[in-house]
């Protein structure tokens, strides 16, 4: 559910010195935070801790944030996205998409397949192979449903760019399920 | 957190349209997101620690509140019936055995009701309806209708929608209301609450975003630069992410948004990644300048070579002179009779002469390689702090790297701790009268020091200490004219500038940020400042205060481009450019508008009690405001101001009324004093000159003024006209406002001649004036005792706000 703007506004503006606006503001976002942090990790102790951060530093950051005429989301997914970065920074070598490439019916469209969970988590999966901006685009718009300008702000690039990280990212997934699979290359 | 997904989302269609195959296989990623694993013992926990923590993070700063009367926009919010039925009911008294009582309302020591929400009062009894008596009131005086949601609980709604950032009570008189079975309230109870600041208004321009477009990849540890041409660069441009199918290209051309970004299915072969220092020629195919990264990179002033600090294996660097086009690399140092070191920074002195600095000093080597020391450092320095101007002739250093005979040959207070003001240092280079506020700040023994470099080894001039400069965030303008750091203070900062000509002159940046700058970027005499936060993103103001875009992007690196239109910076394994528009000329501004920024971040500071910040916005001479301020204040918003231009002698002068607000609390009653506080301009910074705060009185029952607003005749008009709208926080008696409750009065005490009698629209709660052609300068809008609110209050006394400028 998105906070009614103007509401919104004045829940940040309390929360640069309120603790229970902060509060509040938590209990609303924690959800979309935690589900994006582990979107993207897909491990529960990596999205608890990447989301502990996240909220460490807004609670941090809330006496100097200033309002950009977008959501508060934004912010709170700007400093996931730079979380997650850093998480996986961490963690490298990255796990590759090897594991997840089982056998699969290559007849059958792709997108028949994704809709079977076992198929879904291979989906996920190339998702999380992609370079990091398509990775953290992808995930923001069909994972989380915002729109393209929201995540352009997030991710500071123009909506054209955007646009471009997701149709890049989705093709790439494609051929990698559909194409790459088949031919037993490893992705 | 488990939610349908069954929406129908249409962008979808819009990036994938042309293609069905792949909007299908989207949508059915979209629909098989997985659900996260969660732990549900895991939100209440991360929620109670977070709170413990907000009691320590979060100081009690209400903030400053935008005066309702600029902000139209809440009147058209929905909130109200959802609101109300996801209120929290308070409780607000108990019963002695057998008595009537209020047991709960839904706005019960709430201060932030909004004002579109209606009032409902839950009696411990089932109320006889037709009992309700007109007795029952709201202050201030406000229009409503009861209705009743069940027999216990009284619903008051309001005819129009309170005002915002108001302090409200509700007095129930024991007898106005009796239960059916004959009993009354054992005494009178109130009730008080306050509504939430209203939401900006169109008359507030928003923040403009900065539109960065990424140029390539970068490592996270890059310098962002700016090459020959205006070209940006990285020191070290290694791509961060390598890809198993292909590795991202920092020779990728600048010309796409996404041009660093890495994709497998590109079709266009991509090249191997440069390593080292790149820059990126708009329009053009990328340049490497080195194969390893660099420390540092710097072109000449007559932009024909550049110069590099190339590290090398191990960690010692190599300074390398090139072509402006990367050609004939020619190193100039270390030379055969000298050993290596690790370099941190590096500048051109002249066209000929490069200065860098090392972990033993800094150093100057010309194109013919001979070299000098210019300055040691102290064994045991690390030479990491040192920022040197982009002149080569300043260099800031960290007081770990300044040795302690220089330090003590200063004559600085910081040395001894005496309270001689850094204008008074020996140095004699007299400070100005805008550098007066510089008497606040006092260096202590942990701040760093500007150092002018001699031309040669030799005697190096007497340094000065830079006050409040520990935090080592230290940044030289393009021309070197100019120095700025910021001065911090537990969690507050204060950006501080000086000219490197004449340290001592210290000046605070009235506009800038107050807490949490870590990085800090000038353009090429100061102009405009770009501020990095962790985490907070980029901001780029002006150095009166006007804020000219930001970003969510944290950068490790910033660089203004030398005509101070670009900013580039290094954010996230990613280095980005960013134009730096100018202030916007669609934007009306007057001469004042950088001093309406200036009077909201003063009103703020009174707010929090940020003394150092009341005395970085306050000029010299001024009255004390920390003193002044009541330190009890909770709320606090500007009713009206008035802007007198300047003249060929003069500067212009900003003139505001501005509200302190001590909300009620408990028993004590709400109180407030309207202020007056005077802004001028000072070598172009606005400091509040003159202030003048009444003492606190009670809130009381009577119309307030809430704002005051001008709207100046329209361009070209025929007949221009100019309409002065007042504001009032209770509903009017409508016949009261008159020629002899609301009048403009000009500076000489002359009565204005409206164009005809006062207008006032009950839905707004809105007085308005018209009067032919413009406000002289100095008028104000007078509100006289005349006036009164549907419950026959009047203003204690006549008020004036001014409005004309």
């Amino acid at each position: 559910m998105t906070l009614p703007r103007a509401y919104e506004d004045q829940l940040v503006e309390r929360a640069r010195s309120d603790a229970d606006a902060f509060g509040e503001l938590y209990d609303h976002y924690f959800g979309q935070i935690y589900r994006f942090a582990y979107s993207r990790t897909r491990d529960r102790d990596a999205a608890e801790e990447v989301t502990q951060e996240v909220f460490m530093k807004a609670l941090r950051a809330m006496p100097r944030y200033r309002p950009s005429g977008h959501p508060f989301s934004s912010w709170l997914y700007q400093i996931s996205a730079n979380a997650i970065a850093d998480h996986f920074r961490q963690q490298r070598p990255q796990s590759s998409l090897d594991a997840a490439v089982e056998i699969v019916d290559p007849a059958r469209p792709v997108a028949e397949r994704v809709v079977e969970s076992a198929e879904a988590a291979r989906v996920w999966a190339a998702i999380d192979s992609l370079p990091e901006q398509q990775r953290t685009a992808m995930t923001l718009k069909l994972g989380e449903d915002l729109k393209l300008a929201q995540i352009g702000e997030i991710m500071g690039k123009s909506e054209g760019a955007v646009k471009l990280l997701v149709h890049r990212g989705m093709v790439t997934v494609r051929k990698r399920l559909g194409v790459d699979a088949v031919a037993g290359e490893a992705l | 957190m488990s939610e349908r997904r069954d929406r129908f989302d249409p962008e979808l269609d819009e990036l994938f349209g042309d293609d069905p195959d792949l909007l299908r296989l989207a949508q059915q990623v979209r629909e098989s997101r997985p659900e996260p694993d969660l732990d549900p013992r895991f939100p209440p926990v991360l929620r109670a620690h977070l709170m413990q923590e907000a009691q320590r993070a979060l100081a009690p700063r209400p903030g400053f509140r935008l005066a309702p009367g600029r902000l139209a926009a809440w009147g058209s919010l929905a909130l109200g019936v959802a609101l109300v039925a996801a209120a929290i009911a308070v409780v607000v008294s108990h019963a002695p055995s057998g008595r009537l009582a209020v047991v709960a309302s839904n706005v019960s020591h709430r201060r932030t009701v909004d004002p579109h929400q209606a009032i409902t009062l839950s009696f411990n009894q089932p109320i006889d309806e037709q009992s309700v008596a007109a007795v029952l009131k709201i202050t201030p005086a406000t229009q409503v209708s009861v209705t009743w949601e069940n027999p216990e609980t009284l619903v008051l709604t309001p005819l129009h929608p309170l005002a915002a950032d108001t302090d409200y009570q509700v007095t129930i008189p024991e007898d106005a209301v009796r239960s059916q079975s004959g009993q009354t309230l054992a005494s009178t109870v109130t009730i008080d609450f306050g509504t939430q600041p209203a939401t900006p208004g169109p008359t507030v321009a928003p923040v403009p975003a900065l539109q960065a477009t990424a140029v390539a990849w970068a490592a996270s540890g890059a310098q962002a630069f700016w090459g020959p041409g205006a070209a940006p660069g990285a020191t070290d441009s290694t791509a961060v992410e390598p890809t198993p199918s292909a590795s991202p290209s920092a020779t990728a051309p600048a010309s796409t948004e996404v041009s660093s970004e890495s994709s497998a299915t590109s079709s266009t072969p991509t090249p191997a990644p440069a390593e080292g220092a790149v820059i990126f020629p708009p329009g053009q195919p990328a340049m490497a300048l080195s194969e390893m990264p660099a420390a540092a990179v710097k072109v000449s002033p007559n932009g024909f070579n550049v110069a590099l600090a190339v590290v090398q294996p191990g960690g010692d660097a190599e300074i390398v002179v090139e072509n402006a086009d990367g050609s004939q690399p020619n190193q100039v140092w270390p030379t055969g009779s000298t050993s290596g070191a690790p370099v941190t920074a590096l500048a051109w002195d002249g066209d000929n002469r490069i200065v860098f600095v090392t972990p033993r000093g800094i150093y100057a080597v010309d194109l013919d390689d001979q070299w000098s020391e210019l300055f040691a450092f102290p064994s045991g320095g690390s030479a990491s702090g040192v920022v040197l101007a982009p002149d080569g002739v300043h260099a800031f250093i960290p007081a770990v790297d300044m040795p302690s005979s220089a330090a003590t040959a200063t004559a600085s207070p910081s040395a001894t701790g005496s309270s001689t003001s850094p204008s008074a240092s020996a140095s004699g280079t007299g400070a100005s009268a805008a550098a007066s506020p510089a008497a606040t700040y006092l260096p202590t023994a942990a701040d760093g020091w500007l150092l002018t470099l001699p031309a040669a080894g030799g005697q190096v001039a007497t340094p000065t200490q830079l006050p409040g400069s520990a935090s080592g965030v230290v940044a030289f303008s393009g021309s070197g004219d100019e120095v700025a750091w910021a001065a911090t203070s537990g969690k507050a900062s204060t950006l501080l500038e000086a000219p490197t000509a004449a340290a001592t002159t210290v000046t605070a940046v009235p506009g800038a940020p107050v807490e949490g700058i870590q990085e800090l970027a000038l353009d090429a005499h100061g102009t405009t400042i770009a501020y990095g936060f962790d985490p907070g993103g980029i901001e780029v103001a002006t150095a009166g205060g006007s804020v000219l875009g930001t970003s969510p992007r944290e950068p490790s690196s910033l660089a203004f481009s030398p005509d101070g239109t670009q900013l580039a910076f290094v954010a996230a394994g990613s280095l980005d450019v960013a134009r730096v528009q100018a202030a916007s000329p669609s934007v009306p501004t007057s001469a004042c508008a950088d001093g309406d920024q200036v009077l909201s971040r003063f009103v703020d500071a009174q707010v929090s009690h940020d003394l150092s910040a009341l005395a970085a916005l306050s000029a010299a001479g001024a009255p004390p405001a920390a003193t002044v301020t009541p330190a009890s204040v909770h709320r606090g918003y500007v009713v009206s101001s008035s802007c007198a231009a300047g003249t060929a002698t003069a500067g212009p002068t900003l003139t505001a009324s501005a509200r302190l607000i001590v909300d009620p609390a408990g028993t004590s009653p709400g109180q407030l004093s309207d202020e007056t506080v005077v802004l001028g301009q000072s070598d172009g910074r606005w400091l509040v000159t003159g202030l003048s705060v009444p003492p606190l009185s009670a809130q009381g029952s009577a119309p307030h003024v809430l704002s005051v607003g001008v709207t100046p005749p329209a361009a070209g008009s025929i007949n221009p006209e100019t309409v002065v709208t007042v504001t009032f926080d209770s509903d009017l008696d409508a016949s009261s406002v008159s020629a002899a409750s609301l009048w403009l009065e000009t500076a000489g005490g002359q009565t204005l001649s409206p164009l005809g009698p006062p207008t006032y629209d009950p839905d707004t709660r809105q007085a308005a004036l018209t009067v032919a052609g413009t406000l002289p300068a100095g008028t104000e809008v007078v509100v006289g005792t005349a006036m009164s609110d549907i419950d026959g209050g009047h203003p204690p006394a006549t008020s004036v706000y001014p409005v004309g400028g």
